[in-house]
């Protein structure tokens, strides 16, 4: 089931600056076996892969009963060009996506200038404070030392294998202020000890992915249950003597 | 002070004994600290805690979205215990002298074989007499207890 809750708390009746925007998938509500891409407010196109690579299954959710199940390499062997899309248009502040390349998204855009670049982003938001809630499971080949990383529009990566082993479940949640560039990261719900680099003023999105999609890895990923949820940023500022 | 890095300082800011939200933040050379969280307006208790620093609480108010604090974080926590003791004495004796950036002729700019960066409590990027007095002037000194 997904929800998509837009809070106006300034009770304006545009996209305010005050806006709270949250939106959640578990995948619970939709036919297991069947793709994604044909369920709920999930819309496939640019589908030329010849495989199904996103389907609902029963057997791989951490939070009963359902996730979104990925297997690309017993699907079709990707040869050529790939763009798989799963679009949620589900409002015109939040859209998902999964790719081949970039194996999912969600994006919070004022503007709608999508471009789909990303693994899994938070697009600028004028104002907010802005929450990833990422779980999932990802069965990465030996060879790939990480199984999840994140990185920022200039392609830093910032949490790779030492945080997270691979094969086992994670909950990772990022907050990210475009204004200035600054990262706080939890992974299964501790703060990240050390600081996430950035480049405030050239850093317009983030994302989060797990490699899961890489066409030269046996690798499977399951989006098991998705949360996001931007909210106005409190800013604390002041002097610091050691 | 503060000569070539910029500190990173968590925070976890608490409305009596429940803690409402937690964050980190730059602390930049000038001690000018910016670090985002979601908080109502209100008053709250802070910790602060930054590397090797001793953890210290702050009551703030959050009105409009912001609030602003001034602190002082006593450095000398070399091993994050939690106080400052023997232990820290021995990691920055055992990494003394030493450089963050020498050049090698082949490898370039790179820590010096000993290098401990727990050990630089002022961030000037060599262990020396300057960290021993930060250490010494905090021996002893613990953390607030968080509620």
């Amino acid at each position: 089931m997904k929800k998509l809750v837009i809070l106006s708390l300034a009770g304006l009746a545009a996209l305010p600056a005050l806006a709270q925007v949250s939106f959640s998938e578990n995948f619970d509500s939709y036919t297991v076996g069947d793709p994604l891409g044909t369920q709920g407010g999930w819309d496939s196109y640019e589908f030329s892969g010849g495989a199904t690579p996103i389907a609902i299954s029963d057997l791989w959710s951490t939070s009963p009963n359902n996730s979104a199940y990925s297997d690309l390499w017993n699907n079709t062997a990707p040869t050529g060009t790939y763009s798989w899309h799963w679009i949620g248009h589900l409002d015109t502040e939040v859209e998902g996506s999964m790719e081949m390349s970039y194996n999912f998204l969600v994006e919070e855009d004022n503007t709608r200038n999508d471009t789909v670049l990303a693994n899994y982003y938070l697009n600028k938001v004028s104002d907010g404070s802005q929450w990833i809630n990422l779980q999932f499971q990802s069965s990465a080949d030996p060879g790939f030392d990480d199984s999840f990383w994140l990185q920022d529009a200039n392609g830093f990566n910032y949490l790779g294998s030492t945080g997270a082993p691979r094969n086992t479940f994670h909950n990772v949640k990022a907050r990210y202020n475009s204004a200035n560039g600054n990262y706080v990261v939890w992974l299964n719900g501790q703060m990240v000890p050390y600081p996430i680099l950035s480049s405030p003023g050239r850093v317009g999105w983030s994302r989060m992915t797990s490699y899961a999609f890489a066409a030269d890895a046996n690798q499977a990923t399951v989006f098991d249950d998705i949360n996001f949820n931007a909210k106005p940023t409190t800013t604390v500022t002041g002097n610091v003597q050691f | 002070m503060y000569n070539d890095y910029i500190f990173w300082v968590q925070a976890s800011f608490y409305s009596g004994t429940e803690k409402v939200d937690e964050t980190a933040g730059y602390v930049d050379i000038n001690g000018n600290l910016t670090m985002d969280c979601v908080l109502p307006d209100g008053t709250y208790t802070a910790y602060f805690d930054g590397w090797y620093c001793q953890r210290r609480s702050a009551s703030i108010t959050v009105l409009g979205g912001s609030a602003s604090v001034n602190l002082v974080l006593p450095s000398g926590d070399c091993d994050s215990s939690g106080i400052v003791d023997i232990s820290d004495y021995v990691i920055i004796s055992g990494a003394f002298s030493e450089l963050l950036d020498i050049d090698d002729v082949t490898e370039g700019f790179q820590p010096s074989p000993n290098w401990d960066y727990r050990a630089d409590l002022d961030g000037s990027g060599i262990i020396d007499i300057a960290d021993y007095t930060l250490l010494a002037n905090n021996f002893s000194g613990v953390d607030d207890v968080l509620p």
